[in-house]
């Protein structure tokens, strides 16, 4: 139960205290990683689907509140997200940089894909431009990023290799 | 990679997948002002409590620059006020103007107490500080510029605010130094001002202001002219403008006056009360 409770209050963190005050001082050119999708990862890798799937719904819901004209689809997205990271708990190589940052960076496009196709068929705007000029850098500064974050939860012990 | 050890057996894992899918899409299929009604009562439990505290430490360390700034502005402007009589007693003696000169409207200061940076984010919450009768559709600028425009009004203090950046927003504009009129709307992370010919007179560094030309709006009641976006606010610069091969329109980009990731205090332009008639028309 601690170590729940541990995992949740990291990835809490990450994932307000990250996007909402570390990432605007660290964006470069207005591009800052995506923390909450690196919180994302964290909770999928260290404790499986279940967790994954319904912190990724909580954790878009609350993205919704704040852009209620799409509620529900940062919560869609990211709940399938969870789902996803949960399911390869136990599939990766441990403590490989390059692994990890690579999860965190398809994380981040296939969430944005997934986002954008279903805004546009929401909406008139069908802004895929985006996705290059917005998703792909985010993408490798959250990778980057990535590679920090998932060693300091490995540190604190939130992510182990298998026994 | 691995956690403590905890399985979950798979058709758990696929229930609780199949929920949260559910309710998601439960939420994304209700009517567009239903969603924002229902993620405003949601956000006052949820994220209203620490957007507040988050908001006020920012807000306090910003407020020595701000106050700054508005000394400035305020002095420019009595240097403005004081040129702008001059001109009008200048022009009393000559025949009235062609055009619509420009705002004359109030500007109803508000707190912005919502606002998120996030790639896609396109609305922001934003509280009167005096109760105002606005409605959908008026416009909202900053201090630098244009903003956006009111989507939903939730009371006679707090509303959210629809911004230029939505993938949907298209606002009348016109280029200062050449009256062109033009259509701006957001394309990725830049913004664009379509309808504008090939051959026309547009060079970068060039202001662009909004039109002031009606605009449609979506919804049943028609707020009129109360809502109308007037002529004369400041949307961006002009950084690009070339002719596309066998296209009929320039390909124009615009760098934004207004910044849409931080925004402390914003203005609401509704009609002059005098100018307001019965259901909100003048």
């Amino acid at each position: 139960m601690r170590f729940y409770l541990r995992l949740v209050l990291f990835c809490a963190a990450v994932a307000f205290f990250g996007g909402t005050t570390v990432g605007p001082v660290i964006a470069i050119k207005g591009v800052a990683p995506d923390f909450t999708i690196l919180a994302m990862v964290i909770l999928g890798l260290a404790a499986g689907s279940i967790p994954g799937t319904i912190g990724g719904f909580v954790l878009g819901l609350v993205q919704d509140l704040a852009t209620p004209s799409l509620l529900g689809l940062q919560a869609l997205c990211k709940t399938f997200l969870g789902f996803g990271l949960g399911r390869l708990r136990g599939r990766l190589v441990h403590g490989m940089p390059l692994v990890e940052a690579t999860v965190v960076a398809l994380s981040v496009v296939a969430h944005d894909v997934v986002f954008l196709i279903i805004r546009s068929s929401l909406s008139e705007g069908g802004d895929f431009i985006s996705l290059f000029t917005r998703t792909l850098p985010v993408a490798l500064y959250s990778g980057l990023a990535g590679i920090l974050l998932l060693r300091i939860a490995d540190y604190l012990g939130l992510l182990r290799q298998e026994d | 990679m691995m956690g403590k050890s905890l399985s979950f057996p798979m058709r758990g894992e696929l229930l609780v997948l199949v929920a949260c899918a559910a309710v998601s899409l439960t939420l994304l299929l209700l009517p567009a002002d239903t969603r924002i009604l229902v993620a405003d009562r949601l956000g006052l439990v949820l994220t209203s409590p620490y957007y507040r505290v988050r908001d006020f430490g920012q807000d306090v360390l910003r407020t020595r620059d701000d106050n700054a700034w508005l000394r400035k502005r305020v002095a420019e402007m009595e240097l403005l006020a004081a040129t702008g009589e001059r001109m009008q007693r200048d022009a009393g003696r000559l025949a009235g103007p062609a055009l619509d000169p420009g705002f004359d409207g109030d500007m109803v200061p508000c707190r912005v107490v919502v606002r998120q940076r996030a790639r896609f984010a396109t609305l922001v919450k934003v509280h009167s500080l005096m109760p105002v009768q606005w409605q959908p559709w008026q416009p909202v600028i900053s201090s630098s510029g244009y903003l956006g425009r009111l989507r939903e009004v939730i009371n006679d203090r707090d509303a959210w605010v629809e911004l230029l950046t939505a993938p949907d927003f298209a606002l009348g504009v016109e280029i200062e130094r050449t009256g062109l009129l033009g259509v701006l709307r957001p394309r990725g992370d830049t913004f664009v001002i379509d309808m504008v010919g090939r051959d026309e007179d547009v060079v970068p560094g060039d202001r662009v202001i909004t039109s002031g030309i009606a605009e449609i709006k979506e919804g049943d009641a028609d707020p009129g002219g109360a809502a109308l976006t007037q002529r004369g606010f400041p949307v961006g610069t002009i950084v690009q403008a070339y002719a596309v091969p066998d296209g009929l329109f320039k390909m124009i980009e615009v760098e934004p006056a207004a910044s849409f990731d931080f925004n402390e205090t914003v203005f609401v332009v509704t009609p002059m009360v005098a100018e307001i008639g019965p259901g909100g028309t003048p």
